[in-house]
């Protein structure tokens, strides 16, 4: 389904250049065309299913030749440009595509590129031609076919062109909250790094310039220790580093670099997830959207191809490193088709995390609120006050959800973590059923963001994705609000004003720091970190450092520059370590050892990972994410009262699907290494190829397990690796490092 | 091209999981040929089936009236989603409610299964904290199930038999936590995914081994593990001394699988074949695999089992007619060839499978399909349950009658707590325990006194 006024435009002039000029008398007719086949189509809540539009879309264009079909594309083409990506040729179709519809179309687009030649913007796109030149990126193509080249070289061109756009379009937006949030919706999440563009180098576009591969003249000299050290710090900062930015942070130091990390522009995935998507929705042809189902995949999978392509291209690598931890505290999940068909549903939430990541934990608990993806997930969106003729009253999933798991947690705590305990020596809940009701109160009226205001009129689950929920005071419940702590909203207050004060409540309750400070060491660092290390914690979200409550910046720093994070591993700890994230193992593969992908997309790499770890980002069974903070697996780790959420997802077959996974992962025919695709991400092991056993042992013990490898794991490993030789002995020794218990737990 | 298979990611993107399956074996070989070993033999063995269907299924589509008056007051709230009168699979003394029911026309084989008393529906069963009224919705003090029409919460609470509270054990779990420490085999769970992760199967203290419907049923490892002498450097690896407690749970729980992954595995690979055949769709691969997990049991040991099967896909907000009619073909033939198998080894009578969904749909129309409801109709099959019978009181469907709380959202007059506690009982969970796998079961009739509630199994 979708609703076709966001394309309306688009269609109308499509279909007046059909009949052959733009003259407002055509589009008149062809608008009037187009109002009959909304009428006949549309459902009460005025949604059109696309199959329809394309069957009406494919009917309006028979009467006419092939010729004016094609000119069709053109134009509308041009009502799109507005999308960042829309003159983009794709280099997987140049190359693969024998289908003679597609390969017009091409011909199409490229004709109008140069149309586009006479806009004053394209000498910016050429000044920035040239400074890429130098990049590293030259230095790969090189070595690939000429031919392959120059289809490269236009590919380049066209992302470049798209990047000034962006830059230009967004410059003048400020890094304001409110403000920021409603201008991601659409085309938005661009606006920091726009805004960054401005103060650096151009040439970091959104994401799609490989920063990860670092050639090895940036291997600066440090000494072992140092090394081991800084690739453990980037084990908890980031979702995987190579050996040159290993290096380089040694060098710098880790507190340095988590600067400069602080200040990278942001690779957010809407962009490169929603032209993906207009890529299909502009196409008037049912051939050609099947055709692009087939090679390029369906709806589904496009926010996870701006995901894996961001995490693996852009420079922010802290940043998504907390954002994905994020997303497994504020959990949404696609199994909830209304969320897991629309990728700009996925991608606006993810954007907001990254938006946060490095903002105030209010704003981001706020954000998250009101994201559209999440009032469907939680059921506050169309959430109406009590109504005494219907019986109905608001749903309380959200209330119990935002204190339960998004903010404060079941119990009282300390800084520490600790629970608070009564006279009796028992735990006190922080709310209770009549909280709840209460804060349910508060989170009515919430409908569709999106350019058809209205409370209701939005069919059920099916509002506008890329917008904030708005409020519809009509529906908001006016009664006083009893919160928490004392804290009374007073009856007859705006709905927004309600929200705002609810937030605030939660926000300023003591026990938000060291309930997301817990949950957020878990994630990076330690399954089981000491009172002491959350109580640390807890002050720098407290602001006791002088840094505004809730800073993330503060949090962030405090938890990876702890101590019980920087300390050197202890492997006779019992306390140390968590289990690496199926997920993240994958990720981390790819960004140690310098996937690249001449296209500098990462669409396919994480094909068939859910499957084989059961996770994968936005895709837990439940509310509760794929594990919880909680899980204690049977046995050892039980006995001695820890816990290891990670183990949850552990299971019989799981434990070796991810080893099989690996296996394929690392191979040459895996997702990061398809014969004959020369556009696919593939592993880039020219400097481990070089090494002896030893030598090469000791570069994958730093860069893998930072120099905590035990003597018989890397014995075993020597022994079936020393026969054999080049590329096969380089692939083999990282999957049997990264199978191993060594590597599995992250000491 | 190895990367891609859009009606693939599709499909697993969707939620339905049924798939989960070929995780482990990407791009891999196969595994053995099905061998020859001993006859099954019944004995103690009990085993339960659930079938999710993901999405919410329209079930008033699937049992349906079809006497006159019945379907007349059928056709005229589900207007442009009525099936044809004379299109529907008539059924023998299939009388409830004070109408007589037929199946939808894909469902020929459960027909016949209903006929010959080997299938049972349960009519109007849904969430419900307690009994409540719709008198008590409307005046606000029932107490309604957390986030009603939501997925996310049905299909949760469908599997956890708790509405009032978001909980990640399922009754399934629960049932394994109970029953499993009886079981010769303590090795293996007894609670078996054919879907990869479920909330029905977890438990506080068992956790569910995920199978694949491909080879012979696990996942071992492949690819590099079976090249030059890294098999052996894995052995070795895992049989290291560590120091770190992480690190040596890791080890354990590896080694711990690879043993059930061997002993399970070559069970199914010598188990007999069957004659009946399996459609090649993943639901009925996916219930092959279970006949053939069922057929290897005596060389497993596990008394007591249950296989989860998530088939997904269910939620027609639009075609709901096309659709439908296309997956409960798929329903059809995987049900019909697994109590054909169950027969030919003789099993009939030790394995249930049912039904389960997030919701039934509204019975009026959006113009396109249905939206989501409370209350649907499910089925039980199996040799033991009190076949060919509508347990229930099959509903009033007219708009505004006594169960509707609006377009055709029926209030259940079951409850899942009803539905799961005569299953439970049947498994062997005493009476006097049946709290611990369905808490709020004693809201609903005194399990104690030992009477079923429901009476699925006679």
């Amino acid at each position: 389904m979708t609703k076709l006024s966001t394309h309306r435009l688009v269609i109308t002039a499509a279909l007046a250049g059909l009949l052959v000029s733009n003259s407002p008398m055509l589009r008149a007719e062809a608008d009037a065309d187009l109002d009959d086949f909304i009428t006949e189509n549309q459902t009460e809540s005025g949604f059109i299913r696309i199959e329809d539009l394309y069957e009406f879309l494919r009917e309006y264009f028979s009467d006419d030749e092939e010729d004016d079909e094609e000119d069709t594309e053109d134009e509308e083409g041009e009502e799109l440009e507005s999308n960042d990506f829309d003159d983009e040729e794709d280099p997987e179709d140049d190359a693969e595509e024998e289908d003679a519809d597609v390969d017009e179309a091409d011909e199409d687009e490229a004709s109008e590129e140069d149309d586009f030649e006479d806009d004053g913007d394209e000498e910016d796109t050429d000044e920035e031609d040239s400074e890429e030149e130098d990049s590293d990126e030259e230095d790969t193509e090189e070595e690939e076919s000429d031919e392959e080249d120059l289809e490269d070289s236009d590919d380049d061109s066209d992302y470049e062109e798209t990047e000034e756009q962006d830059s230009e379009d967004d410059s003048e937006n400020e890094d304001t909250n409110e403000e920021d949030f409603d201008n991601e919706a659409g085309e938005c999440s661009e606006d920091e790094e726009c805004e960054d563009e401005g103060e650096t180098a151009t040439d970091e576009g959104f994401g799609f310039i490989n920063d990860n591969t670092l050639p090895n003249a940036s291997v600066l000299p440090v000494t072992v220790e140092q090394a081991n050290e800084a690739s453990r710090f980037l084990s908890q900062a980031t979702l995987g580093a190579n050996y040159a930015l290993i290096t380089q942070v040694a060098d710098m130091g880790a507190e340095a670099w988590l600067d400069t990390q602080f200040q990278e522009t942001v690779g957010y995935t809407m962009p490169y997830a929603s032209y993906l998507l207009e890529r299909i929705d502009s196409q008037e042809s049912e051939a050609v959207v099947e055709q692009l189902f087939e090679t390029q995949g369906v709806p589904e999978t496009y926010f996870y191809y701006a995901w894996w392509t961001e995490v693996m291209t852009s420079p922010d690598l802290v940043r998504q490193r907390v954002a994905t931890a994020l997303s497994e505290i504020f959990v949404i999940s696609n199994t909830v088709e209304e969320i897991g068909e629309n990728p700009v549903a996925l991608a606006t939430f993810y954007d907001t995390l990254l938006q946060h990541s490095f903002g105030n934990f209010r704003d981001l608990l706020r954000d998250v609120t009101l994201n559209p993806a999440m009032g469907i997930y939680l059921s506050h969106f169309q959430n109406a006050k009590a109504n005494p003729d219907l019986g109905t009253f608001p749903d309380e999933n959200y209330a119990r959800e935002v204190m339960q798991l998004f903010s404060i947690g079941l119990f009282e705590l300390n800084d520490d973590g600790s629970q608070i305990l009564d006279g009796s020596g028992q735990p006190i809940p922080t709310y209770d059923n009549n909280t709840i009701r209460e804060f349910a109160k508060v989170f009515t009226g919430l409908g569709n963001g999106g350019d058809e205001p209205s409370f209701d009129g939005i069919e059920e689950h099916y509002p506008d994705m890329t917008v904030p929920m708005v409020m519809y005071d009509a529906h908001h419940d006016t009664t006083a609000k009893q919160l928490l702590n004392g804290t009374v909203l007073p009856g007859g207050q705006s709905g927004m004003a309600d929200i705002e004060g609810a937030i605030d409540n939660l926000f300023n309750h003591p026990n938000a720091g060291p309930f997301i400070g817990r949950l957020l060491i878990q994630r990076l660092v330690t399954s089981n970190p000491s009172p002491a290390y959350i109580a640390r914690v807890s002050s720098a979200f407290n602001g006791d450092g002088g840094t505004p409550r809730g800073d993330m910046q503060a949090v962030i720093r405090a938890i990876l520059l702890d101590p019980e994070a920087t300390n050197p591993p202890n492997l006779a700890s019992d306390t140390q370590g968590r289990l690496r994230e199926p997920m993240l193992r994958a990720v981390h593969l790819a960004r140690a050892f310098n996937a690249e992908s001449r296209d500098r997309t990462f669409n396919d790499v994480g094909y068939l990972l859910d499957e084989a770890t059961n996770q994968y980002i936005f895709n837990s069974p439940s509310v509760f994410n794929f594990f919880q903070p909680g899980y204690a697996p049977l046995g050892e780790i039980t006995q001695r009262g820890l816990v290891a959420p990670e183990f949850q997802i552990t299971s019989a077959s799981s434990i070796i699907g991810v080893k099989n996974y690996l296996s394929w992962a690392t191979s040459t025919e895996g997702p990061l290494e398809v014969e004959g695709q020369s556009t696919i991400p593939r592993l880039n092991l020219t400097a481990e190829v070089s090494l002896s056993t030893s030598a090469l042992m000791d570069r994958l013990d730093t860069v893998l397990t930072y120099g905590t490898m035990t003597q018989t794991t890397r014995a075993a490993i020597e022994s079936a690796i020393d026969p054999l030789e080049g590329d096969d002995k380089v692939r083999t020794a990282i999957y049997l490092i990264m199978i191993s218990p060594d590597y599995t737990t992250a000491i | 091209m190895k990367t891609f298979n859009p009606s693939r990611r599709q499909f697993l993107s969707r939620g339905g999981k049924l798939a989960a399956a070929t995780a482990a074996t990407v791009g891999l070989s196969q595994l053995g040929m099905i061998g020859h070993a001993s006859a099954q033999t019944a004995g103690d063995y009990k085993a339960l089936v659930c079938i999710l269907f993901a999405g919410g299924i329209d079930s008033f589509n699937v049992l349906t009236p079809v006497d006159n008056a019945g379907y007349a007051e059928y056709a005229g709230i589900r207007s442009d989603l009525a099936l044809p009168q004379s299109s529907l699979l008539p059924l023998n003394n299939a009388v409830s409610g004070g109408k007589t029911l037929g199946l939808h026309p894909a469902l020929t084989e459960v027909q016949s299964l209903f006929n010959t008393g080997q299938i049972s529906f349960v009519t109007n069963v849904g969430t419900l904290i307690e009994p409540t009224t719709t008198t008590a919705l409307q005046n606000g003090s029932a107490r309604l199930p957390l986030g009603l029409y939501s997925h996310s919460d049905q299909i949760n609470q469908w599997q956890t038999s708790v509405p009032d509270a978001r909980s990640l054990a399922g009754w399934g779990g629960r049932l394994a936590d109970l029953l499993m420490p009886a079981n010769s085999n303590q090795a293996l769970s007894m609670s078996l995914s054919l879907s990869g992760a479920n909330v029905f199967q977890t438990g506080a203290r068992t956790d569910y081994y995920s199978m694949v419907n491909t080879g012979n049923g696990v996942v071992s490892l492949e690819g590099k593990a079976q090249q030059g002498t890294n098999a052996a450097a894995i052995e070795s690896m895992y049989a290291g001394q560590f120091r770190n407690l992480f690190r040596r749970a890791y080890k354990n729980r590896y080694n711990q699988a690879v043993s059930a992954n061997q002993q399970l595995g070559s069970a199914i690979s010598s188990a007999p074949a069957f004659t009946t055949q399996f459609g090649n769709d993943e639901f009925s691969q996916a219930m092959q695999m279970i006949a053939r997990t069922i057929a290897a049991n005596s060389s497993i040991g596990s008394e007591r089992q249950t296989f989860f099967v998530n088939f997904g896909g269910w939620d027609h907000h639009d075609e709901v007619i096309n659709s439908m009619a296309g997956m409960l073909a798929a329903v059809n033939q995987g049900l019909g060839a697994f109590q054909r198998a169950m027969q030919e080894i003789g099993m009939q009578n030790s394995v249930t499978t049912f039904t389960t969904s997030d919701f039934g749909r509204t019975l009026t129309s959006n113009g396109r399909g249905s939206d989501h409801g409370w209350g649907g109709n499910h089925l039980v099959m199996g040799g033991a349950v009190s076949g060919g019978r509508i347990f229930g009181d099959y509903p009033d469907l007219s708009l505004g009658n006594p169960l509707d709380t609006g377009r055709g959202v029926l209030m259940p007059t079951l409850s899942t707590d009803e539905y799961f506690a005569d299953l439970a009982l049947w498994m062997g969970v005493p009476p006097s325990s049946l709290s611990a796998v369905i808490p709020n079961v004693s809201r609903f009739y005194n399990a104690v006194a030992g009477t079923p509630a429901i009476g699925l199994f006679g």
